[in-house]
């Protein structure tokens, strides 16, 4: 698998909704173990480190606490994914060419257009496609991590790309008209 | 061996970024795209998606949460001052 994530000192699977009482937890953490910082790391690598952890903790318990069931949200979304193919698995509205990469990976909007459309996804999805795409995560530590099985994994993954590719579509390239929903 | 459909053809596209696929997949999604424009725009697109986020990611301020608020700030203050005061 290419590694096309430049990694930040950030998990990017955090991107979209970072809880603020997270980052107070690593802080008040960090505080009561001071006595085990060494000074070989800076502090803020430190500190990131543990809010690290305490994110990836975060995202175990939410998991267990949303149990590995569909949501209302994922058989939106599982709807939705069929209404894209005809009875004989033909797209029903073929994939239009977008422009060249170079020309828009660089727009300063661009975060915000993905943001909106990561938040429109079921949050469980947004986060597998996060975990794959920005942190670099094998689908099995993905599965691990959010508590499914690495099939149930793919079959997120994959709607969720659809769901992405038709939502950048209309709100990034901008390019089509209403015509197809 | 039947040819994919484009369901099946995204899927493959999809998982193929994860997984390798097996040969019969390889083939069948291959021999698909030999036909099939809109499954090869898809792939493209496929990628290009992982392209954008990646870099949201990996630009320094973009991927970053967004400041604390001031009442947050405030508020792991007190907290901090509460420990430090034990």
């Amino acid at each position: 698998m290419a590694t096309r994530c430049t990694r930040g000192p950030w998990p990017a699977s955090a991107m979209p909704m970072w809880p603020r009482n997270l980052v107070q937890d690593a802080l008040l953490s960090a505080w009561r173990n001071r006595a085990q910082y060494e000074q070989r790391s800076s502090e803020r690598t430190w500190l990131i480190g543990i809010l690290k952890h305490k994110w990836f903790d975060y995202l175990r318990h939410r998991v267990r606490q949303q149990a590995a069931q569909e949501t209302p949200r994922d058989q939106a979304l599982a709807a939705w994914v069929e209404t894209q193919f005809s009875r004989f698995g033909k797209w029903r509205r073929m994939p239009d060419p977008w422009p060249a990469t170079e020309s828009w990976i660089e727009s300063a909007e661009l975060g915000a257009a993905l943001r909106q459309c990561l938040d429109r996804l079921p949050t469980a999805s947004a986060d597998a496609l996060l975990l794959v795409e920005c942190d670099d995560q094998p689908i099995t530590a993905v599965a691990e991590l959010l508590g499914f099985s690495v099939g149930n994994v793919a079959v997120r993954l994959h709607r969720a790309r659809l769901a992405m590719r038709y939502c950048l579509e209309r709100r990034w390239f901008n390019n089509k008209e209403d015509s197809s929903s | 061996m039947n040819i994919f459909s484009c369901r099946h053809a995204s899927e493959a596209a999809s998982a193929s970024k994860q997984q390798e696929l097996t040969r019969r997949a390889r083939w069948q999604l291959g021999i698909h795209r030999l036909i099939c424009r809109g499954c090869r725009v898809y792939a493209r697109q496929v990628e290009a998606l992982g392209h954008a986020m990646s870099r949201i990611a990996s630009t320094t301020r973009e991927g970053l949460p967004t400041p604390l608020a001031a009442a947050a700030r405030e508020r792991i203050r007190r907290v901090l001052e509460r420990e430090m005061s034990r």
